[in-house]
């Protein structure tokens, strides 16, 4: 039985509530417009059809001078890589001598419904990589994706290898059964979902939907961590609002979240159909514009970074990437954080994984 | 000849009250015969319908959108000029609604145990933790292991079959659902004499290809050309494609 010490007990009542109080008066001082993310200047360098090309402004000598492309997922917007001032990827790159180029995926509309992986790989993808080559008259790029963008890469690099001089993948799945080997509880959910459902379950959310709203990954992602999401805006607002910077830190995660652009129908079929169910880029069955996927043809130097406690991508769902492709220059560094933890973390140690690797090369 | 000549013995009155009889008698065999028509094609499918609708099980397990399918299927008939076609969509998404609640109390019927098991898992923790000699003192420290077993036991859940049953089903009711409001839609667009959702989607699908064909003739006008990164490479791209080139201002 439970003997709980009741002096104690309301100690502890008292001081939640004095917290409580704290974290309110913080709260009640800022409007959204105070929120700001993705503050570093930047420059629209290409837009074609809603998706754009920023150029991220830089006074710094370039250390690197082969130019980088960030590709970002199509789930979340681009935003995360620019949180705040001391969290921030794009910003940590440039800092460390990069010439970074960003890819905006934008907020497709029900126009965009059609565009699959052949569109976003070999249209805006393609169309992008040739602009940052023609702008400094260079033959190849250095491609650096994201999770789902990391995919967009691997596939982009496997179709145009020509066009890239190095690969950087950050926290990318590429074999989608991976985490049948290694099951845990808080790991791999979306697989576990998605697995689940039939294909035309799928094919029928696309058929009402058209593209899938952002708010249904949202709410995947809710699920995934239940308690998280429960205690969100009672315990953890409460203990961010103690200070203003781990508040502000906190409400521009949140604004980030609350933008979740809608996923083009077609290719959220390709992503959950093909990859999530049928796993069909390791079975190097993938086919994006009639043109097979092969993971061979990547023979370029590769870094692939992946965190072992990321509750999305599980590790070895990136760690398959070592036996597919064919570069004899492959490096894995593996950090420490969550999915999203891994690119808005004040360390700099990736960073300085992917500046000390591409400098070499 | 012989029957005409028993006829004509066969009194009239009588003949009086048998034509009516042998008429009627004719009326109700042609509606038995067509009953008897109407059940052979559509009587097995409609009583098992019937059946199925009087079982509780088919209350419980939802999905009554496919059941106003079938059962428009069942009695469907041909189309006729001028007479107003049976329909019952209109019935498709009060169906596809009342499913959408039943999966609600479903979520509920399957959260109640939940609890219990939360709390079962609350209590083992601090079964175990009295006896290593580290018991539970203050309410900080009891809500930390509340919250433990809370997060543990949902996440077990969320990736159990039973979840993602009612995921599934949840999924499903839910794109019915729309896809029945789309079509009240589609039919007051038609009113209105506005595009319909199906009539855009269409047109989006051949800006779609023509966006993919332009893309084709540019590259292949590139490689005619010789010189993938040349300035004729930049010059054979549409200038509207392009539409802003400027200074972006952090939001």
């Amino acid at each position: 039985m439970m003997k709980i010490d009741m002096t104690s007990g309301l100690t502890e009542l008292a001081d939640f509530c004095k917290r409580a109080a704290a974290a309110t008066s913080r709260l009640a001082s800022v409007r959204d417009q105070d929120v700001s993310i993705a503050q570093t200047p930047r420059k629209e360098v290409c837009r074609l059809n809603g998706r754009a090309l920023y150029r991220i402004a830089s006074r710094q000598p370039h250390r690197i001078p082969t130019p980088v492309l960030l590709v970002y997922a199509m789930v979340g917007h681009w935003a995360v890589l620019d949180l705040q001032d001391d969290r921030s990827f794009v910003r940590n790159l440039v800092d460390a001598g990069c010439d970074v180029y960003v890819l905006d995926w934008g907020h497709p509309t029900p126009a965009d419904q059609f565009d699959d992986f052949g569109d976003l790989i070999n249209i805006y993808m393609d169309r992008f990589v040739e602009t940052i080559g023609e702008q400094h008259d260079i033959a190849a790029i250095n491609l650096v994706g994201i999770c789902q963008g990391g995919l967009l890469s691997l596939c982009y690099t496997a179709l145009h290898p020509e066009k890239i001089r190095n690969l950087i993948t950050v926290v990318t799945p590429v074999d989608f059964h991976a985490d049948q080997e290694d099951e845990r509880v808080d790991s791999g959910f979306m697989n576990v979902w998605t697995r689940k459902l039939a294909g035309e379950d799928i094919d029928l959310l696309v058929q009402a939907m058209g593209n899938i709203p952002g708010e249904v990954g949202g709410t995947m992602f809710s699920l995934m961590t239940p308690f998280r999401t429960l205690a969100k805006y009672n315990m953890t607002l409460v203990q961010a609002g103690q200070d203003s910077d781990t508040l502000m830190n906190f409400l521009r995660m949140e604004k980030w979240l609350s933008d979740r652009p809608d996923h083009t129908g077609a290719s959220a079929q390709q992503w959950l159909k093909e990859l999530y169910q049928d796993n069909k880029l390791v079975k190097g069955e993938l086919v994006v514009d009639g043109r097979t996927v092969d993971l061979r043809a990547v023979t370029m130097p590769v870094l692939n970074i992946y965190s072992e406690t990321d509750t999305i991508i599980h590790p070895l769902a990136s760690k398959a990437m070592r036996d597919r492709i064919s570069s004899t220059d492959y490096t894995e560094l593996p950090v420490t954080g969550g999915h999203i933890g891994t690119l808005v973390a004040r360390s700099k140690k990736v960073r300085d994984g992917i500046v000390d690797w591409l400098a070499t090369r | 000849m012989n029957s005409s000549k028993h006829q004509s013995e066969i009194p009239d009155y009588l003949r009086q009250l048998a034509d009516p009889w042998r008429a009627m008698t004719d009326m109700w065999v042609s509606w038995s015969e067509a009953i008897q028509a109407g059940f052979k094609e559509r009587g097995e499918k409609a009583s098992e319908l019937l059946t199925r609708a009087w079982s509780s099980e088919f209350w419980r397990a939802g999905e009554f959108a496919p059941f106003i399918d079938e059962l428009q299927e069942v009695f469907s008939l041909p189309r006729f000029a001028d007479v107003p076609n049976v329909d019952l969509s209109a019935l498709k998404p009060a169906a596809s609604m009342l499913e959408l609640a039943k999966l609600h109390q479903q979520y509920l019927a399957v959260s109640i145990p939940l609890w219990l098991a939360i709390s079962r898992r609350f209590q083992a923790e601090l079964a175990v933790r009295e006896k290593s000699g580290e018991p539970v003192k203050s309410p900080g420290a009891a809500l930390d292991l509340w919250n433990s077993a809370v997060d543990g036991t949902l996440m077990e859940f969320t990736r159990s079959g039973e979840f993602g049953d009612i995921q599934q089903r949840l999924l499903r009711a839910a794109a019915h659902y729309r896809l029945q409001l789309r079509a009240i839609g589609e039919r007051s667009a038609h009113v209105f004499d506005m595009p319909t959702r199906s009539e855009m989607t269409d047109l989006y699908q051949r800006v779609h290809d023509m966006r993919k064909e332009i893309h084709q003739l540019r590259r292949e006008v590139r490689a005619l050309r010789g010189n993938t990164n040349s300035k004729l490479s930049t010059a054979a791209r549409s200038p509207q494609d392009d539409e802003n080139r400027h200074d972006v201002r952090p939001d």
